[in-house]
Order: C-alpha cells, then sequence, then structure tokens
C-alpha cells in the first residue's frame, strides 16, 4: 500500500457507510459485517496478537479513513496515525472502543476457541472478511492490493445516464406496496442458524438439479426461502416480493484485490402465485437472472450506486422518513457460495465451525445467508425479534427443512 | 464454412479471459471452470455468448454439470448442436 493513498471511494462503499452512519445515528451497532471461525483446541490471546500485529497489512487497513467532504466524492486514505488491529478475549471486549475499521474477539468455549472478526461493511464485502481471515491464518500472502484500481470507463455518458435510470425505475417502481408486517418502530437484531448435515446437503444439492436448477442453486435456495416465508411469516400478508440478490463484480480467479465492495445486484420480483411449489418457483427465478443477466440489470445497478458517491446523508436519512421506512425490499438474501475454500486449519487447529454473518441495518431488518463450508449448508437469518416471534421464526425453520431436503 | 470445433473453443476462451477472469489467471480449453473460479453466474454469461454468437441455444437436457465443467466440454455440446441444426 502507498504511503499516500488517495483513493476514490466507490458506490458500493459510499451506500455502506450510509448506511452506517444512518443506523449510528439510530442504534448503537453499526454496520459491521463478522465471520466466526471456531477450532478444536486452545488459541492464545498473545499468540493471536502476536501475529495480528506483526502484520503491517491488517495495521494500515484498520488504519484508513474516509474523507467526506461535501461536493466532493469522498476518498480513501491514510490514517494519520497506525492503529494495530484490536485483538481481546471474551468478555474483555465489552469493555474495550477498538479505533479502527477491524477487530477481533477471542473466545474460549473449552475445549474449543472461536475467534470472531469483525470488519466495516465499508472496507471489506463477504470475499474481504475472508481474505482477512486468510491474512490471519498465513493463507494469503501480502502485498494485497488495497483497492481495485478503477479501469477508465469507455461507456458514453449519456449510456451511463441511461443505465442509472433504468436501475432507478426498477429498483423503485417495485417497492413493495406489503411491508407492514416487518416494519417494527424498534430493532432487536436476533440471528437463527439453520444447519444441514452433509448427507442433507447431498440430498439437497441433488433436489436443486431435480427442480432444474441447472444452472444456479441459487435459485433453487431463493425458491425455497420464499415458499417457507410465504407459508409462515407472510401467511396472509401480501402478494409479492421483491429483492436485491448482490452479485459479485470482481473479475474471476483474482484473488488479489481484497478490500472494498465489489458488487451490483440482480432483483427479483416473486408472486406469491409463482411459489406453488419448487420447481416453479426455480423456473421463474431463473428465468429472471437469465434475462437480467441478458439486459446487463447488474451493470445499470452499478451505475446507479456511482451516484451514490454524491449521496449527503440527510437524503438518505430522509428516504428513511418515507412511509416504507426506508424499505425497497421485502428481504435480503445472498448466497454466498463456499465460505474459506479449503481452509481446513486456522492458526494450526482444525477448523470445525465457520459462520457467516451478515450485518441487518437495512429496513425490513431480514436478512439471509446461504453459506457452505466443509460440505455442509447452513442458512443463517438475521432478523428484527420486534417484528417475527420465535414462533413464527421456529415455523420457517421447520418448513425451510422439509422444503429443501424432502 | 463449418466452424471447427476448434474455431468454437478458441471464441470460448476468448471471451472467458477478456469478459469473466482477471488478468494472469491461467486458463485453456481443459481447465476445470469452478476451480479457477468461475461462479454459475459466469456461466450463464458464457451461454448468453454462446447463443449470440453462434446462434444455438443449449438445451436443457445438455445443461448438466458434466458439459458446463470445461470450455472443451461446452465446444463439444455447441458443434453438436450446430450440425444437427
Amino acid at each position: 500500500m502507498e504511503a499516500a493513498l488517495s483513493h476514490k471511494i466507490s458506490g458500493a462503499d459510499k451506500f455502506q457507510l450510509l448506511l452506517d452512519r444512518h443506523i449510528r445515528l439510530n442504534q448503537s451497532t453499526g454496520n459491521i459485517i463478522q465471520l466466526n471461525i471456531e477450532v478444536k483446541g486452545r488459541i492464545e490471546l498473545e499468540e493471536l496478537r502476536k501475529i495480528v500485529s506483526a502484520n503491517s497489512f491488517l495495521t494500515q487497513l484498520n488504519s484508513l479513513k474516509v474523507t467526506d467532504k461535501s461536493l466532493s466524492i469522498p476518498r480513501w486514505i491514510n490514517g494519520e496515525e497506525q492503529n494495530p488491529v484490536s485483538v481481546t478475549e471474551f468478555p474483555d471486549y465489552a469493555n474495550n472502543d477498538p479505533e479502527g475499521l477491524i477487530s477481533i474477539v477471542l473466545f474460549q468455549d473449552e475445549p474449543n476457541s472461536e475467534v470472531f472478526i469483525f470488519v466495516h461493511h465499508v472496507l471489506a464485502d463477504n470475499i474481504g472478511i475472508q481474505q482477512i481471515a486468510g491474512l490471519i491464518n498465513g493463507t494469503i500472502k501480502p502485498p494485497l492490493l488495497p483497492f481495485a484500481e478503477e479501469g477508465k470507463d469507455t461507456t458514453p455518458f449519456i449510456q451511463q445516464l441511461i443505465h442509472t435510470l433504468k436501475a432507478t425505475l426498477l429498483v423503485f417502481k417495485k417497492t413493495p406496496k406489503r411491508m407492514a408486517k416487518l416494519v417494527a418502530d424498534e430493532v432487536k437484531t436476533n440471528t437463527n442458524i439453520i444447519d444441514f448435515e452433509e448427507e442433507e446437503t447431498q440430498q439437497i444439492e441433488e433436489n436443486a438439479a431435480k427442480n432444474g436448477a441447472r444452472l444456479s442453486r441459487s435459485a433453487f435456495y431463493l425458491a425455497a426461502v420464499s415458499m417457507a416465508l410465504k407459508q409462515t411469516i407472510f401467511e396472509g400478508n401480501g402478494d409479492s416480493f421483491f429483492l436485491p440478490v448482490p452479485q459479485n463484480q470482481r473479475l474471476r480467479g483474482n484473488d488479489q484485490v481484497a478490500m472494498g465492495n465489489h458488487i451490483s445486484f440482480l432483483f427479483y420480483t416473486i408472486p406469491f402465485n409463482k411459489l406453488n411449489n419448487l420447481s416453479e418457483a426455480t423456473a421463474f427465478i431463473t428465468a429472471q437472472m437469465v434475462e437480467q443477466i441478458k439486459n446487463q440489470s447488474p451493470k445499470s445497478y452499478s451505475y446507479l450506486l456511482k451516484t451514490f458517491r454524491f449521496l449527503p446523508l440527510w437524503l438518505y436519512d430522509f428516504f428513511f422518513k418515507m412511509p416504507t421506512k426506508g424499505a425497497v425490499c421485502s428481504f435480503l438474501f445472498s448466497d454466498v457460495g463456499e465460505t474459506l475454500p479449503g481452509m481446513k486449519t486456522f492458526m494450526g487447529k482444525e477448523i470445525v465451525e465457520v459462520l457467516n454473518l451478515p450485518p441487518n441495518p437495512s429496513p425490513p431488518h431480514l436478512t439471509f445467508v446461504m453459506m457452505k463450508h466443509a460440505g455442509r449448508l447452513k442458512l443463517i437469518m438475521t432478523y428484527n425479534s420486534k417484528a417475527i416471534s420465535e414462533d413464527e421464526k421456529s415455523k420457517f425453520g421447520a418448513a425451510l427443512r422439509t422444503l429443501l431436503t424432502k | 464454412m463449418a466452424l471447427s470445433k476448434e474455431n468454437i473453443s478458441d471464441s470460448l476462451v476468448n471471451f472467458v479471459r477478456t469478459n469473466i477472469l482477471a488478468q494472469g489467471v491461467a486458463f485453456d480449453i481443459s481447465s476445470n471452470l469452478s476451480k479457477t473460479g468461475v461462479d454459475s453466474y459466469s456461466v450463464i454469461e458464457i451461454i448468453l455468448f454462446i447463443e449470440r454468437q453462434f446462434g444455438v441455444v443449449i438445451p436443457d437436457t445438455m445443461l448438466i454439470p458434466a458439459n458446463l465443467s470445461t470450455i472443451d466440454a461446452m465446444s463439444e455440446c455447441v458443434f453438436q448442436l450446430l450440425n444437427n441444426k
């Protein structure tokens, strides 16, 4: 990383920054992503601290700042001081107020240890946080490129404008009418993990193929989540779902570009009358996926995100005060695929569990992440327990398990 | 002039190198797409490129993992479809 970094923040990063600032004004937690790694045996706090503090790249990342002067695009710059990444042990972390964008907490869960890696979403997306885990583990070697270099965009300005308008219309015209079920005055985030054994995972993958998910299992998973939601939490509420699904914009095969958010979105409208069986729902979602890739919708949305670089916080806050309270979707869904692929040990100890925990900053505060590690699928659900009851959550989990495995 | 399987492969490799993979990633017709980092989204992009470039639609029955694992396997499918037109 250069000594005098000055790199324009991307639209996707600015969006995460706006989300963070908005929720910090209204709640205590920020827009933080989290990766939990549980290993067999004991990791010593001092050993972890030594590894982390010896990694100058992690310190540099943790010391980055974002300038945000009005009427100019925010920039990443190096902070005036170098902030080593904070590494604390549970429960001492509660007394700690770490500086910077990364923080690590060690939890001794005898006979195992758990390492919780927290990263501000403005610094990293799901792939970035996995690369930070790889840096700590020594399986990814610095120097990494801190941010993707923005290539010169040869798309004419008028076409960029058309892309932006197309994406704006897509998002705002389809904002669902029925958000009442999930719009609550108070937000209390809870997490529910639906875990599948290896045999169940194999069965689910066979079922995906049988139900027509030949190109992408994500369509099958989204179909199952939507059907289970319709059958349980949304029973009798609403007539369709509308949601964005993140799509990785990185060039493939390159694990060097670590930081920042490199995502665009595909958008799905799923009427309840298409959620009667998994084959039909999977085909309906797959058709939308193919159509949007054909129409370059993710590219259009990328241009919309670029305009977010100029969006002030007050405008974003105004948006949150509108009748839908800032909710432009029914829920969020992401299939992150294999998490920490090929990583069997962490700091020399066998990994027994990995969890990829999403932030849940946007209304309606209902986020699903489908992930896989060591041959086992997991659905991680973060939700507002002021809007979804324990009973509804349990019924949803049972319905989803039946849909995926039977 | 009819397209050979090699012409098809060259065209597909060029598309993947230019539009999907990062610079410097080792890749040829027999590279396993998934292991190279080509995900399902990118496979759909390749299939849409095949439709545009060669005017053939790969039927559902051919969309099986074995046919989508390498550029060589995909080229074989396209070659068969073009010859059965």
